[in-house]
């Protein structure tokens, strides 16, 4: 099935957004990536962006934890993954593709520090790790995380319920 | 249909062979360069290995070159700031690198400055800062190993900081690459085996990591078959040009397989070891070589075995049995650095060089996870892997 362009726009966007939510949702829940964000200086700004896509996803280290920055942030990135096309950014964000294989097949560039280019993608082979079932997760990385299955649900949990508690704070009153 | 995708970029033009340095005045005059800053280090000065392009550009009625000859084997931030300097009091128009890798990232660090402005090179660090085409660069290398004329990286150390910042695009490629045997018929055994294991790591670790693709790979085995049949008999025949071409024709195309297909488990380890102990590259790819296919053999098996051919021939391939061929490949890999070990001191162990010590390889390992070259490596590693796997090489 053949699926559009503007299509996969609508969905690069949204799991764009939804990425932003569970990184800053793993990143204040899950110890195994705040001991990997504790390698990151204060302040770096990381960017995921399309070119000529919808809006990039930008984040900020505070503390241990990654803040997600408003579109209107005037902050320039330390660090920016930058897909080639929406349709290169779709086959990773529907886990066909995972971020090492596609810079390995030229689908994105990189801007920046390779070491911190590193532990960023360490950060979301984690993120992916345990919010991902598994047989999703295999596709999409290079090895699973080595962890007990009842740790992995218990840390999805977190992050998943974390993310719906966001969601519910920042819900229009009707629709709580 | 597989969602395999490559691409591969080789601008650079390679002039190789019997005479090659008497091509350079041609080559210059075809880029418009008149006034280029000659970039070395005094031990290739000391070692006459200037003098010869000297006379080809002055027989050819070129005036002879300024030369900046103050690069160290570590070149720094420091270093490329008074060489671009030097450059643009001299009213150069374009550079004209001879030595060994150090030699060659200072004058692609150089082009950065004279070409795009300023003196600080760090404002260029990291992937994809450069914008736009550099001034023409002109290689000439004296050692067969790093590739560096071919490849768009540079590194450097940062003075101040002291850590080493890598500088990574397409707009690093040199113009020209000059292979002459003549520039590499003096360079020592150990060193000649130690760059020679160098060039042998970039086309196996080209070969066998993510972005492998049926260029790089191409380019990849012919190397690997170059260094096999000719770095023993070099070493035991200094003098001996055609194998030095050889050799020289090997560094080169390894140097265009990784540049288009990235190297893996071994640089990362490597520019670790490089960074705390300072062990020399070569010395540190023929070190962990062996151990980093082993590592990699769950995810490789097939890739690994196949490098049997260009590494042992067709016959030792066609009698070892397929499911034999990538543990064969690596105890050849042994094989060799043993024979080389005994021709020419060459360590095999990381315990050999006397520089590493067991108390540093913690250390080691956590650099090396977050070295860029693990991206491309076929599995992930973590600190406990690499600590293991360091482990075993001392």
């Amino acid at each position: 099935m053949k699926i559009g362009y503007g299509v996969q726009r609508v969905y690069v966007a949204t799991l764009l957004g939804l990425l932003g939510e569970l990184l800053e949702a793993a990143s204040t829940t899950d110890p195994a990536l705040r001991a990997e964000l504790r390698g990151f200086p204060e302040g770096t700004v990381i960017g995921l962006s399309v070119l000529g896509g919808p809006a990039p996803l930008r984040v900020r280290k505070v503390g241990d934890r990654l803040v997600r920055l408003e579109r209107d942030d005037p902050a320039v990135c330390d660090l920016e993954l930058v897909f080639k096309h929406v349709t290169h950014a779709f086959l990773v964000l529907t886990f066909q593709e995972g971020t090492a294989r596609a810079y390995a097949r030229s689908r994105l560039v990189l801007h920046g520090d390779p070491a911190l280019a590193m532990r960023f993608v360490r950060c979301l082979n984690r993120l992916e790790g345990v919010v991902l079932p598994r047989f999703v997760a295999r596709r999409a990385l290079k090895s699973l995380p080595r962890l007990p299955w009842t740790e992995k649900v218990a840390v999805a949990a977190r992050v998943y319920g974390r993310v719906a508690a966001q969601a519910l704070r920042f819900a229009p009153e009707g629709a709580r | 249909m597989s969602t395999s995708f490559f691409e591969f970029y080789c601008p650079v033009k390679v002039v190789a062979g019997f005479k090659a340095l008497e091509h350079l005045p041609f080559e210059l005059r075809t880029l418009g360069v008149r006034r280029p800053l000659l970039v070395t280090d005094r031990g290739v000065r000391e070692a006459g290995l200037c003098a010869p392009v000297e006379e080809a550009l002055e027989s050819a009625g070129l005036p002879a070159p300024p030369i900046f000859d103050a690069v160290p084997p570590d070149s720094s931030t420091r270093v490329v700031a008074e060489a671009a300097r030097v450059y643009r009091e001299r009213g150069c128009d374009g550079l004209l690198a001879v030595g060994g890798g150090s030699v060659i990232d200072t004058s692609k660090a150089v082009n950065v400055l004279v070409s795009e402005g300023g003196d600080d090179i760090r404002a260029y660090s990291g992937t994809s800062v450069l914008t736009g085409r550099l001034r023409p660069l002109f290689v000439l290398p004296t050692t067969s190993g790093t590739g560096s004329e071919v490849t768009n990286v540079l590194v450097l150390v940062d003075a101040d900081a002291g850590v080493k910042l890598p500088f990574v695009s397409q707009f690093l490629l040199p113009d020209v690459a000059v292979l002459d045997p003549r520039m590499t018929l003096r360079l020592p055994p150990q060193l000649t085996a130690a760059t020679a294991m160098d060039a042998m790591t970039h086309a196996i670790e080209a070969f066998i990591c993510l972005s492998k693709n049926p260029l790089s790979d191409a380019y990849a085995t012919a190397a690997i078959r170059r260094i096999a049949d000719h770095l023993l008999p070099v070493l035991r025949t200094p003098s001996d040009a055609q194998g030095r071409l050889e050799l020289s024709l090997a560094a080169t195309m390894a140097g265009i397989a990784f540049s288009n297909s990235m190297v893996g488990l071994v640089h990362a380890l490597g520019h670790s070891v490089g960074a705390v102990a300072r062990v020399p590259h070569g010395v540190c790819m023929n070190v962990l070589l062996p151990f980093a296919l082993e590592f990699n053999l769950p995810a490789r098996r097939e890739a690994i075995g196949e490098l049997l051919l260009p590494l042992g021939g067709p016959d030792v391939y066609a009698r070892t049995p397929a499911e034999r061929r990538a543990e064969t490949t690596i105890a050849r890999l042994r094989a060799l650095r043993d024979e080389l070990h005994a021709h020419t001191g060459l360590p095999r162990t990381l315990g050999e060089t006397r520089q590493v010590r067991r108390d540093q390889l913690p250390e080691i390992a956590r650099l090396s996870v977050d070295d860029g070259a693990l991206l491309m490596n076929p599995l992930d590693v973590d600190v406990d892997q690499a600590l293991t796997l360091l482990e075993r090489a001392f």
